[in-house]
């Protein structure tokens, strides 16, 4: 038979399919017909994800297969993956692990043959094998025909095995109408196989080069970069000389192994049998996906009108997004996911969705950073609204205050505080009291969670607050929708409450439920059936098949699924892609290199030997991953260290009393004389602190510190450090907080040459006749104080933000920055401020200390690279070219180079340091 | 030191850290130049010795000097030398733990009086206070006897700050000034203004732009029928119908120059080409929405009389674009394109038939690895260089050596004006083999060398060789590997006004003396992260030294 019978045209056989196996029949056919099927242009990475053409059985495309493979082994050295995939196939040599991981599809082939009575079984499995083997046959290579053999041989065995399931039965006639595809299928089977087969070779290849028994980081990556580097070409003949370098041990184990696979019989994913057991009790699970499929129709972008009482005229694509909004309130889901990239107006869209039915309670939670951001922006926008902001101690216990409002707008950790005074109850004078939730007891009409990746973590008490809500709509806004991991993706499901995709289901009963409960840890609270016999449906549909196989047969399967649902409840755009309708500004990034000065370097030089020193230590001893808190620590010691000795030297540690410390006046930036404290914390000279006030235009004005309106008693006697409060936490909390300012020792300190270059780049900026300003971002609260003390003494005045301050604060803060023309510089902590903010009056980011996840970088960036930015934006890295600074920088590149070079792998491989990666920073 | 053996150093380092990389993933050659040796640094230090004992003399006699200032403080308010009183003496050694500095170079100590650092140079002994170990730096210890006696506790605190005006606001306001800034902060209140001079009037526009008003409102005000020029710098919060308001009310306009107009459309720009029809002189930074056609159709309509045009900022502006300018605009004399994505090769081949320009600005290509690259750019100045006055460069990052010597050398005859900057590949042969002996040039009067990284101290003495006459304004910031041999020799341009010697690690007091007493017509010197240059350094009346880490540049909290 001719290989281009695979790809369609054999003959067709009917009834045959699973469920399972029709939907991987369905992404055969769309990619057979035409590699640009499925795509639909949103949530790229996802997308990209699901359309991988890895059916067709062209070498090339076995090519690319085997590229995906490889690269997801190699970049997923996590322990919990590979202990997973250990702990199902226990002792096997790699390459039969990897032909292994299509089981699910050779069990639906097994169950088919089964269930048709009258087919002739044998007949249709040789010729299922033929197929499969000729498929293979352009590439000669013994490690392909293994391949191929072995599922064959599978299959064979399992024809004799007496295993039917009742239920599946029944879908196998619906799908028969898709059989046709049905053989291509299979080449497809055939195909991942071979291209695991190589894969795993490949990966022998390396355990044998490298010392480790892990895959070996630097020499997949070395793979890695040519597959990038070359065209399909050179990937082709390289792929074939892996599979002749392996000619000489593969025949042998196939010889060997297969007589065990045939006594071993069927093997079933777990997740497989999982299901199967599900369906006993839950037979409708077994059509979510195609009703979902055929049912809900992915909805076309349409204009909906600029909305009435909507003072800012929406652009275009945020039309479309309000007018699929709408659409989707009135859908099955009730809600949806507004995942556009940062700084395309989710805000604007979201007020102007509010809009639309005016009188109803909603209820906006976002990070505290935010809060006052959406009630300008609502009171900018939409003055029709009326919002309340339910947060601080003075916030209101009626209901009925609550109401009243249009909008009420409050904090993650507002709601997860009412939560667990409900739940748990609060420890008050020995006795726990628990206190009823306002905002659970109210029935809303809509709840809106902005930068919704906050509840990712689904068993944390936010999520769990957050998932307890009553209301008819549900929202989540978030730019990031999926930071790290696709089970992130399972709080916002579960928060939807979509049925059945965030339900938990039990294995035994008919019984399922949004919650996990078991109030006497044991046993259901509705069906009285043990935990284990309850399944997170979404855990067994999506998330493990993903776990455990990456972007390959199930876990391609899987990402289709998630692909569908998605497109179902999720709308996302990009910046590149409405470029045009965004006409945002250019953006620039360079980077300013710096060498430190004699003494910097010395200091740094003998720091960096000592953990060098100790890193080898661990590697000698083999505990590396035993010390990586130590080591982590180690190396925010040197990175402080490049930022200013002064981090490191004059850290505090926990609980050290008799500091030194000095009280420094806001104002002066001295040491204050006859020092007096504010009411929000700060510290002056009494005489500044006069003089400050009595001068001031307006009656009352503001901290210099924190902006928000001072209120000072002058006549206050002076101010002494309490200093019989024994504990030294207390005592550090009598100003707002410690600033390292305060240990320095004034009269010697001596810049660094980080501090200087931002000075000096921040002087350059000022114009007579222009103002530019900048922000500049770092990971340290401290470092952020040393700036912004060295830059008022050389006269600039900043505003700082931190994870410190209340959201009033945080609000006068913003407002401050963008309102006053001589306030030119922004200190943000990266954590603080890295999302929510929209700060278009900068034009310029700097960021001081290079992070190891760039995504955390680009967020930062977002915040001024957004609408209603004008002008041209440049954004300055400063690295420290003689230090780690230098090596973090080639790591991103390095890592960013692996992420652009493969698609669907897990991005948390940028946020993650192997060992590999610290063996790079510290061996020099 | 030579040369060579600095670049064996440089290639034995880059060698090393490739062996270290086992990751073959390619790293942009900037970033392997991470792991320079610094062994250079090392050697300067060794050498300057000799020049520091020649200097001694001097040096006292300065600090004698200084002494005479230091009684009449309180009459000196640019300069003021007052210093805090201590606190203690904290010793630097943790900064220089393992004393890497070389035995017998200066050493950098805090007064214990004054608060404010100061050079030990290398073999005194600095005088030391009344309790024997604080240091006192030359002014205090000037008058120790009498300051011991009468070390006042608590200086006054308003006083105790060395204030120096920032670049921003150098000048004490005239009344004219106060008045003009106090119309800018009213801006939103004033309807119209009555006779005021054109001076004034950009005045105003200067500091209400800086203030961030210019809007679609204010900017009436500054709309005239009798301009002809018209220069507005921060045309953010101008919207589309304020900026077509600048055709309709002023159509005489020759020469317009808009800062930071993102908001400008493609409609702007075509509503210009119809109504200004006497425009010549074109400047637009940031217009980044108006695409090429737009541009195009500028150039068709009114670019015959074009004598000047200058773009920034774009990313929309395509080697079409380029070509309609070099093809319609025949008269044109100045051309500058910064920072516009898409420059590359291709670009410089049109601009060759542009052979009146006097100015030619290409900087900042497209990002790393394309751009501008040397054979396209030395054939370019073969073409049009014999009339370049003005040429700068800044951030072609790939150019080589050849441009400098084999287009800017023999072309380039009329050239005054050189920035380079950034251009990191440029070498100290190359740009030694530049100046030395460079005689159909008469010298440059700017010149900017700003992170021209590899260069050292022959190209520096090439450089003041060549021009040492001419000099004007002088950056060598970031050139680390100087030493301070070749910054004395800075001494012989006579006529330098401006000079930034920031991160030129070899930069200290001594050098700075020196340039305070020969280069007389300096006015300021920049000197950020010249870690050696302490608050003690003399200085005199009229120059200003930008960027010591200890200077307090102007008082929080003022008020417009």
């Amino acid at each position: 038979m001719p290989p281009k019978k695979a790809s369609g045209t054999s003959t067709p056989t009917t009834a045959r399919a699973t469920r399972s196996m029709r939907s991987q029949s369905t992404v055969s056919n769309a990619s057979d017909q035409s590699s640009t099927t499925t795509a639909n242009g949103d949530s790229s990475q996802l997308n990209s994800v699901a359309s991988t053409p890895n059916t067709s059985i062209s070498t090339l495309k076995l090519e690319d297969l085997s590229d995906d493979d490889d690269d997801f082994q190699s970049v997923k050295p996590s322990p919990v993956a590979l202990g997973k995939r250990r702990k199902i196939e226990p002792p096997m040599p790699a390459s039969l692990k990897r032909t292994r991981s299509s089981g699910s599809m050779q069990r639906s082939q097994r169950i088919k043959v089964e269930d048709t009575p009258n087919a002739s079984d044998d007949d249709d499995s040789i010729n299922i094998s033929q197929v499969t083997s000729e498929s293979s046959a352009p590439s000669p290579s013994p490690a392909s025909s293994r391949a191929t053999r072995t599922p064959r041989s599978r299959i064979s065995s399992a024809a004799k095995k007496p295993s039917v399931t009742a239920s599946s039965s029944v879908k196998i006639r619906k799908s028969s109408p898709k059989a046709a595809t049905k053989p291509a299928a299979r080449t497809s089977r055939a195909a991942s196989q071979k291209a695991r087969a190589a894969v795993a070779v490949q990966i022998k290849k390396d355990g044998s080069t490298s010392d480790s028994d892990d895959e070996e980081e630097y020499g997949s990556d070395a793979e890695l970069s040519e597959e990038t580097d070359d065209s399909d070409n050179d990937s082709e003949s390289e792929d074939s000389s892996d599979s002749g370098s392996d000619s000489d041990p593969a025949p042998v184990q196939v010889v060997r192994r297969r007589p065990t696979a045939r006594q071993r019989g069927p093997t079933l994913t777990w997740m497989e049998k999982v299901n199967i057991e599900l369906l006993k009790f839950h037979p409708e699970l077994a059509t979510v996906w195609d009703e979902l499929e055929n049912k809900v129709s992915v909805s076309a972008p349409e204009l909906a009108d600029q909305p009435e009482g909507l003072k800012l005229r929406l652009l275009p694509f945020q039309r479309e997004g309000l007018s699929w909004m709408r659409k989707q309130e009135n859908g099955l889901f009730q809600g949806g996911i507004l995942a556009d990239e940062m700084g395309m107006g989710k805000t604007i869209q979201m007020i102007s969705l509010l809009l639309s039915e005016p009188g109803k309670p909603n209820l906006i939670v976002a990070p505290t950073v935010a809060i006052v951001q959406w009630k300008n922006e609502i009171n900018d926008h939409a003055p029709s609204l009326k919002v309340l902001i339910f947060h601080g101690p003075k916030r209101t216990e009626l209901m009925s205050e609550l109401t009243k409002h249009d909008v009420v707008l409050t904090t993650y950790s507002i709601l997860e505080s009412a939560y667990r005074k409900q739940r748990h109850g609060v420890k008050r004078q020995g006795m726990t009291v628990k206190e009823d939730s306002l905002l659970h007891r109210i029935k809303w009409h809509r709840v809106i969670l902005d930068e919704a990746h906050n509840i990712k973590e689904r068993s944390c008490n936010t999520a769990r607050s957050a998932f307890e809500l009553k209301s008819d709509r549900k929202w989540s806004l978030s730019g990031t929708p999926m930071q790290n991991r696709v089970g992130e993706l399972y709080s916002l499901i579960r928060f939807m409450q979509a049925d059945p995709y965030g339900y938990y289901f039990c294995k035994k009963c008919p019984c399922k439920s949004l919650h996990w409960k078991y109030s006497n840890k044991k046993d259901c609270d509705d069906c009285g059936h043990r935990p284990m016999d309850h399944v997170c449906w979404w855990n067994n549909e999506i998330l493990k098949p993903i776990q455990n196989y990456g972007t390959q047969g199930v876990g391609e399967k899987a990402f289709r699924k998630l692909r569908l649902l998605l497109d179902r409840i999720m709308l996302r755009r990009t910046k590149v892609e409405r470029a045009d309708d965004l006409g945002l500004p250019p953006r620039t990034m360079t980077v300013s290199r710096y060498l430190f000065n004699e003494e910097e370097e010395d200091l740094y030089e003998s720091l960096f030997s000592d953990t060098q020193r100790k890193f080898s230590t661990y590697v000698e001893q083999g505990t590396v991953l035993n010390n990586y808190a130590n080591i982590f620590e180690l190396l925010t010691k040197m990175r402080q260290m490049v930022d200013h000795p002064d981090m490191v030297l004059k850290k505090v540690k926990p609980g050290q009393i008799g500091l030194v410390e000095t009280m420094v006046c806001s104002i002066c930036q001295e040491e204050a004389e006859d020092p007096i404290v504010s009411k929000c914390h700060h510290l002056f000279c009494r005489e500044d602190a006069e003089q400050y006030v009595t001068t001031s235009l307006v009656e009352a004005p503001e901290c210099p510190v924190c902006h928000i309106p001072l209120s000072i008693d002058l006549q206050q006697p002076t101010y002494v450090k309490d200093e019989t409060e024994a504990d030294a936490e207390i005592r550090h909390k009598t100003f707002a907080r410690t600033s390292i300012v305060n240990r320095i020792n004034m009269d010697t300190w001596r810049s660094s040459t980080k501090i200087e270059a931002l000075v000096e780049q921040l002087f350059n900026l000022q114009r007579e006749d222009r103002s530019t300003k900048s922000i500049c971002f770092s990971q340290y609260v401290t470092f952020l104080d040393l700036i912004k003390w060295r830059l008022e003494k050389a006269g600039f005045k900043c505003v700082k933000l931190d994870g410190h301050m209340t959201p009033a604060q945080r609000d006068a803060s913003i407002q401050k920055f963008s309102n006053d023309p001589n306030v030119t510089v922004f200190l943000i902590s990266l954590k603080a401020g890295g999302v929510a903010l929209n700060l278009t009056a900068a034009s310029r980011v700097f960021i001081c200390d290079p992070w190891w996840n760039p995504a955390a970088e680009l967020q930062a960036m977002d915040r001024i690279h957004r609408i209603g930015q004008y002008r041209p934006i440049l954004i300055t890295r400063l690295i420290i070219e003689n230090s780690i600074e230098s090596r973090i920088l080639q790591l991103q590149e390095k890592k960013q180079a692996m992420v652009d070079s493969t698609i669907g792998k897990d991005p948390a491989a940028l946020a993650r340091l192997t060992p590999e990666d610290l063996r790079f920073l510290f061996v020099n | 030191m030579s040369v060579d053996g600095e670049d064996e150093s440089m290639v034995s380092a880059e060698e090393d850290s490739s062996e270290d990389d086992l990751i073959p993933i390619a790293v942009p050659v900037r970033t392997t130049r991470a792991t320079r040796s610094r062994t250079s640094a090392a050697v300067t230090v060794d050498k300057s010795e000799g020049f520091s004992s020649k200097a001694d003399a001097k040096a006292s006699a300065a600090s004698s000097k200084k002494n005479a200032r230091k009684k009449v403080d309180s009459s000196d308010d640019s300069n003021g030398e007052d210093f805090q009183d201590i606190t203690g003496y904290v010793s630097r050694s943790k900064f220089s733990h393992k004393g890497r500095l070389p035995q017998g170079a200066n050493k950098i100590e805090f007064c214990s009086r004054c608060r404010a650092r100061f050079t030990v140079k290398a073999g005194t002994t600095p005088a030391t206070d009344n309790s024997g170990i604080g240091l006192l730096c030359a002014a205090c210890s000037g008058g120790s006897s009498d300051a011991s006696a009468a070390a006042p506790k608590a200086i006054k605190k308003s006083s105790r700050r060395k204030i120096q005006k920032a670049e921003v606001e150098c000048q004490v306001p005239s009344l004219q000034d106060l008045c003009i800034q106090k119309i800018a902060g009213c801006i939103e209140d004033v309807e119209a203004f009555g006779d005021i001079s054109d001076i004034s009037m950009a005045k105003i526009c200067k500091i209400i732009c800086r203030n961030r008003s210019l809007n679609t409102d204010t900017i009436q005000l500054f709309l005239d029928p009798r301009h002809t020029e018209l220069s507005l710098y921060d045309c953010t919060d101008i919207e589309a119908p304020g900026l077509l308001n600048i055709a309709q009310f002023c159509p005489k306009i020759r020469s317009l120059n808009l800062i930071r107009c993102g908001r400008i459309l493609d409609e702007t720009i075509n509503y210009y080409t119809e109504h200004l029809t006497e425009l010549c002189s074109l400047n637009l930074s940031g217009p980044f929405m108006v695409t090429d056609a737009a541009f195009i159709k500028l150039f068709e309509k009114v670019g015959e009389q074009f004598r000047q045009f200058c773009l920034e900022h774009s990313y929309r502006f395509t080697f079409k674009a380029v070509t309609a300018v070099c093809q319609s605009c025949p008269q044109l004399s100045r051309l500058e394109l910064g920072k516009c994505t898409l420059m590359d090769d291709e670009w410089l081949a049109p601009i060759s038939n542009l052979t009146g320009l006097t100015s030619l600005g290409l900087s900042y290509p497209k990002d790393a690895g394309k751009g501008l690259t040397t054979e396209p750019m030395v054939k370019l100045l073969l073409a049009v260089g014999s009339g370049l006055g003005s040429l700068d460069l800044e951030g072609c990052v790939a150019l080589e050596d050849a441009v400098l010597t084999e287009a800017i050398r023999p072309s380039c005859v009329r050239l005054e004006r050189l920035n380079i900057s950034g251009c990191e590949e440029f070498t100290t042969e190359g740009v030694a083999a530049l100046f030395t002996d460079w005689k159909v040039n008469r010298g440059l009067s700017v010149l900017n060398l700003r992170k021209c990284i590899m260069l050292g101290d022959d190209a520096l003495n090439a450089a003041i060789a060549h021009s040492h006459e001419t000099l004007d304004e002088l950056d060598i910031n970031s050139l680390e590997e100087l030493t301070k041999d070749a910054l004395v020799s800075l001494s012989r341009c006579e006529n330098l006004t401006k000079l930034d010697v920031s991160w030129v690690r070899a930069m200290d007091d001594e050098v700075l003396e020196r340039f305070v007493q020969s280069n007389l017509k300096l006015e300021q010197v920049v000197v950020w992260g010249n870690h050696r240059i302490t608050e003690c350094c003399p200085t005199r009346k009229g120059l200003r030294v930008v960027g010591r880490e200890g200077d307090y540049v102007t008082l929080p909290f003022r008020r417009f």
